[in-house]
């Protein structure tokens, strides 16, 4: 009994492990038929925080979020954004009851973000870089 | 009428295509605001100790003051244009009467840029625009000092945003009227040619800033002008001071009345004199940590309103989903040449009828100066707690100070502390 409640510690360690290093290779990601090939931290910001609706070549650029309860969700905010997830969200909120903008679409997890880029070149999301397959494309890796 | 016709047209466009209800877009909030004062204010010049105030809190718990609660609705009528209706309500001592506080379409003729036309906030403050949604900021409301006017515009606005570099910019440039009535100045208020603008920018992701300048027409209808007999009162006070016998004011009263009124009809009309507005914000936004500051100046052609400068500076911190905030505000009216120059009158050595008029009407517009005028100062210490994506908690102090704004100003100079809490949501 002693033996299988250290198997199971131990498993839950690993995938926890798993889960901290996979979080750690967070990619900004695009449809392939976007045109972008590469985006800098600002570039990201901007586009993640509206600030601007286009990515540098002119094309419309609409962010997709992950849900708040997702740790990927406040890596990102917190590594690309230099912001908390609490912070984004008010700024989200201030934009919606001023009619200035939408908040971004906020999906569940990798597989579902990667699935509405790959049908849509107007989207740009995030991902682990393990996740990543030939129907996206990475444009940023997030320090 | 053609403020009528801005007004109308968002409202008509609906009428004219069929729209279900997966068309509209349903958002709202709620500000549940608690606040009770130390001491009951005491503003008046019967003698007492003065107990300053703020807004209309008294020494017994309420919500009343300061709850507001909105609902939004959006309806996206093709890839350019919207309609956004937003309905209002606020405790206002109790009334909570709800209106349709936003109503305009929107247009955006590129990704970059867009109309609005109808009723909007007008943008006079960093928060003006959201300044209900209590959920989008750290404080229980934004500090009185500079955020005492909530007010909207029936005219056009037009935002036209870019980046460059790590630069990202907006212009906002509005013109509109207004006609509705003020708690704050407790006053019909009608204002007209107004016109402004807006630039705002951030860069590096962490550092924004926003200036403001506008200005218009103002025409006000103060209730204090229709509540009281202020020349009799002012007669009264002669008497009470001894300046005057009740016989000699007898005999007095009927031949000084007209000459007064005619004396203070043209200071008291308060019609169509211009105002100025002038905001500069500064803000630095970091993962955990936030200052920001912002000054503002209003300027009135108008004996009694003077110049006004308010201003706050405040920081907060952050540790997980509590966040801890200091604030110091500041307002002080700055009198006008002829409010000061008039409080310094002397009567002559053997006055007659004419110099008597000149008096009381001096005396009658510096105590009306004397009332709108205000010195204070606000140290508020508050605490955040977001219990959910939809919620947050809220309690804080403050400690008020009021100051005289000239000498012999009694009227509502003082301290008190004030205790709030409330809870914020949106759904």
């Amino acid at each position: 009994m002693r033996y299988l409640a250290l198997c199971c510690q131990a498993l839950m360690m690993l995938i926890a492990i798993t889960e901290i290093a996979r979080a750690e290779n967070l990619v900004v990601i695009v449809n392939p038929q976007s045109g972008i090939t590469q985006l800098s931290n600002t570039d990201v910001m901007q586009i993640f925080m509206g600030k601007t609706p286009v990515f540098p070549n002119g094309k419309t650029a609409r962010p997709v979020y992950m849900i708040e309860t997702s740790p990927l969700r406040t890596l990102f905010d917190r590594k690309a954004l230099n912001k908390d997830t609490i912070q984004v969200r008010a700024f989200w909120v201030r934009m919606l009851f001023t009619g200035r903008a939408e908040p971004p679409s906020e999906l569940a997890d990798s597989t579902s973000v990667k699935q509405r880029i790959a049908g849509d070149s107007t989207l740009i999301g995030y991902v682990t870089a393990e996740d990543v397959d030939d129907t996206v494309r990475i444009v940023y890796r997030v320090p | 009428m053609w403020k009528r016709i801005l007004f109308l047209t968002p409202a008509l466009l609906p009428l004219s295509m069929p729209v279900s209800a997966q068309d509209l877009e349903w958002h709202g909030f709620l500000n549940l605001v608690g606040g009770v004062l130390k001491n009951e204010p005491v503003a008046d010049d019967s003698g007492k100790k003065q107990v300053t105030n703020y807004l209309k809190y008294t020494d017994d718990f309420t919500f009343d003051t300061q709850s507001t609660a909105g609902l939004q609705v959006s309806n996206k009528l093709d890839d350019k244009t919207s309609v956004t209706l937003q309905l209002f309500a606020a405790g206002d001592e109790g009334s909570y009467n709800a209106s349709f506080k936003w109503l305009y379409l929107t247009y955006k003729p590129s990704q970059f840029s867009r109309f609005r036309i109808g009723r909007i906030a007008t943008p006079v403050y960093y928060y003006s625009d959201f300044i209900n949604v209590g959920y989008s900021y750290h404080w229980l409301s934004p500090p009185r000092e500079i955020y005492s006017l909530d007010s909207t515009i029936t005219g056009v606005d037009y935002v036209y945003q870019d980046v460059a570099g790590p630069l990202d910019w907006s212009l906002e440039l509005f013109t509109g009227a207004s006609n509705q009535y003020l708690s704050v100045l407790e006053s019909q208020v009608d204002s007209h040619n107004t016109i402004g603008s807006v630039l705002s920018g951030s860069i590096w992701g962490w550092l924004s800033a926003r200036a403001l300048y506008f200005q218009t027409q103002t025409t006000l209808k103060p209730d204090y002008l229709k509540k009281n007999d202020y020349i009799g009162t002012a007669f009264d006070k002669a008497i009470a001071q001894g300046s005057l016998t009740q016989s000699q004011m007898d005999v007095l009263a009927p031949l000084l009345r007209p000459l007064v009124e005619a004396r203070l009809a043209e200071p008291l009309a308060l019609d169509n004199y211009k105002a100025k507005y002038l905001d500069l914000a500064l803000r630095a936004d970091f993962e955990q940590w936030f200052l920001m500051a912002e000054a503002s100046k209003t300027t009135a052609e108008e004996y009694l309103y003077g110049h006004q400068h308010g201003g706050y500076i405040t920081g907060g911190f952050r540790t997980g989903k509590v966040q801890y905030h200091l604030t110091q505000s500041r307002f002080r009216t700055k009198e006008t040449d002829d409010v000061i120059a008039d409080l310094h009158y002397a009567l002559p050595a053997n006055p007659g009828l004419e110099d008597l008029a000149d008096a009381f009407s001096k005396s009658i517009l510096t105590t009306f100066a004397g009332r709108i005028a205000r010195n204070i100062e606000t140290t508020t210490l508050g605490v955040r707690y977001d219990a959910t994506s939809n919620v947050a908690l809220k309690a804080d102090v403050s400690y008020l100070k009021e100051a005289e704004c000239f000498a012999g100003d009694t009227a509502g100079t003082g301290n008190n502390m004030l205790f709030r809490s409330g809870i914020s949501v949106i759904f």
